[in-house]
């Protein structure tokens, strides 16, 4: 006897079947388009290796510029609409915000020694407008202490011969985004910015108060590596770009094609005693 | 009854044993079509053919300099499609595949994801309630993020190839005749993306919406 004769009568094929399976079909087509803020990744031009051999070189430093497009017409305009509606002059506004990138820092460190140490990294930058260097508010270097950098300066313990990795994350970088913002066109003291968490504020004053996704991101990353024998410090940026601004070449962009940040040293104004 | 000479005698049983060795192999290979070729053309279990769809998931792997740049990783696999014939099929393959990137650090512990969409065609036999099959196609890929470029897998904005892929499996054809569940093979190769290349495992329920052949 015939197995098929025992089977039961299959179901009349209906149409909903048809439509579960093209409903399927869209369903994967759009999980595979919804990646718009996939992470891109821009590894640092080079590592920062100090503490070599015969020399007494233990800090080092990198910039990074954000490879981003020039701003379009359209970009430009929604931009003003959105200064006029803030209240804010269309070139205090910046052309990219928070609420455009992620951003956080991936690095490892290689101890090239064959004893434990210690290294630190720190994370200072700029937006489009100031870069912060923290130098610049030691006026008296017997009374004046340097203030923080913009995230980073945690001690770190590297094995022997070892690696130790980490990350500055996006809600940290967000937050240095926001002291930055506050520390220049805020006139906030810079140990009062770093000592306070800004995620949950209505916003900036700068000093007419902006919302915190308006604040200016940051767009140049300044990472200064220190360590007490020999080690090398490798880095790079992941970005998940909400808007679409990020060059898809990244730092092989040709120049003409990306924004060439220009940021001013921000000078504290000194107030007469 | 008439005799044989002696003479065509002798010649007949000269040429008896030559006949013998070329008549048995033969007669074997008669044997076996005779009772393989009708299960092959009337299949003894019902299957639909017409419009199929086919949903199955697995995991893939990278072959080559690649597999130390990611780790295997979860797939999952749509196909739409119709039978021509019982044995040619045509249709598109959506595959997604997920990777955990090992490059060197960092970034570390970071995760891409490559979409596949390929045209493909399907040639196979069924005997009985067991169906074999090989297919191929080719068409497009992409791929999420540029991690890979650490490793030179991908240059410079690089995020769409070409794909293609080949392989096979075996299907078994349930009782209803609409379902059946397969395991199936593939290899793929992107050109574009440093030429490469991974294998993808995968088991598969396949619903073909369509009078039984």
């Amino acid at each position: 006897m015939r197995l098929a004769s025992l089977a039961p009568l299959a179901p009349s094929p209906s149409p909903s079947s048809a439509r579960r399976a093209v409903a399927l079909a869209a369903g994967l087509g759009l999980a595979a388009g919804a990646c718009g803020t996939d992470p891109q990744y821009i590894p640092a031009p080079s590592s920062i290796e100090v503490g070599v051999a015969g020399t007494d070189v233990f800090t080092g430093t990198a910039t990074i510029d954000l490879p981003v497009q020039l701003e379009t017409m359209e970009d430009a305009l929604e931009r003003a609409e959105r200064a006029v509606a803030l209240g804010v002059g269309a070139d205090e506004l910046a052309y990219v915000r928070l609420a455009d990138l992620s951003i956080s820092i991936e690095w490892t460190i290689k101890n090239l020694a064959g004893s434990e140490g210690e290294a630190r990294v720190h994370v200072n930058g700029g937006n489009q407008f100031w870069y912060y260097v923290p130098a610049e508010f030691v006026i008296d270097p017997d009374e004046d202490e340097e203030p923080p950098p913009l995230a980073g300066d945690i001690p770190l313990r590297v094995p022997a011969s070892g690696t130790l990795s980490g990350v500055f994350r996006e809600d940290q970088l967000r937050e240095a985004a926001i002291d930055l913002e506050q520390i220049t066109r805020g006139m906030v003291n810079p140990f009062a910015a770093m000592l306070t968490i800004n995620e949950d504020d209505p916003g900036v004053a700068i000093p007419t108060m902006i919302p915190l996704d308006d604040v200016s991101h940051l767009v140049r990353f300044d990472l200064v590596f220190e360590a007490d024998r020999h080690m090398v410090l490798e880095y790079g940026l992941r970005i998940r770009d909400h808007r679409g601004i990020v060059h898809r070449h990244h730092l092989a962009a040709p120049p003409e094609e990306v924004v060439a940040w220009n940021p001013a040293m921000f000078v504290p104004v000194l107030t007469p005693p | 009854m008439r005799r044989a000479s002696p003479r065509l005698l002798a010649r007949r049983l000269a040429a008896r044993p030559r006949a013998r060795s070329l008549a048995r192999p033969l007669a074997g290979w008669a044997l076996a079509a005779a009772v393989a070729l009708p299960a092959v053309a009337h299949a003894d279990r019902p299957a639909s053919t017409g419009f199929y769809a086919e949903a199955g998931g697995g995991a893939t792997g990278h072959l080559g300099a690649a597999q130390a740049w990611s780790a295997i990783g979860p797939t999952l696999e749509l196909r739409l499609g119709y039978d021509l014939f019982s044995w040619l099929s045509v249709g598109t393959a959506l595959v997604a595949a997920s990777h955990e990137a090992t490059v060197p650090p960092p970034p570390e512990g970071e995760w891409y994801q490559l979409y596949q969409g390929r045209a493909d065609a399907r040639l196979g036999f069924r005997v009985d309630a067991l169906a074999f099959f090989a297919e191929g196609g080719a068409g497009a890929a992409y791929i999420s993020s540029n991690i890979l470029g650490k490793v030179m897998v991908l240059d410079p904005g690089e995020r769409f190839t070409l794909a293609l892929a080949g392989g096979g499996g075996l299907e078994y054809q349930l009782q209803n005749r609409h379902f059946a569940f397969g395991l199936a093979a593939t290899y793929w190769m992107l050109p574009q993306f440093d030429a490469l290349q991974g294998v993808s495992g995968r088991l598969y329920l396949r619903y073909t919406y369509g009078g039984s052949h």
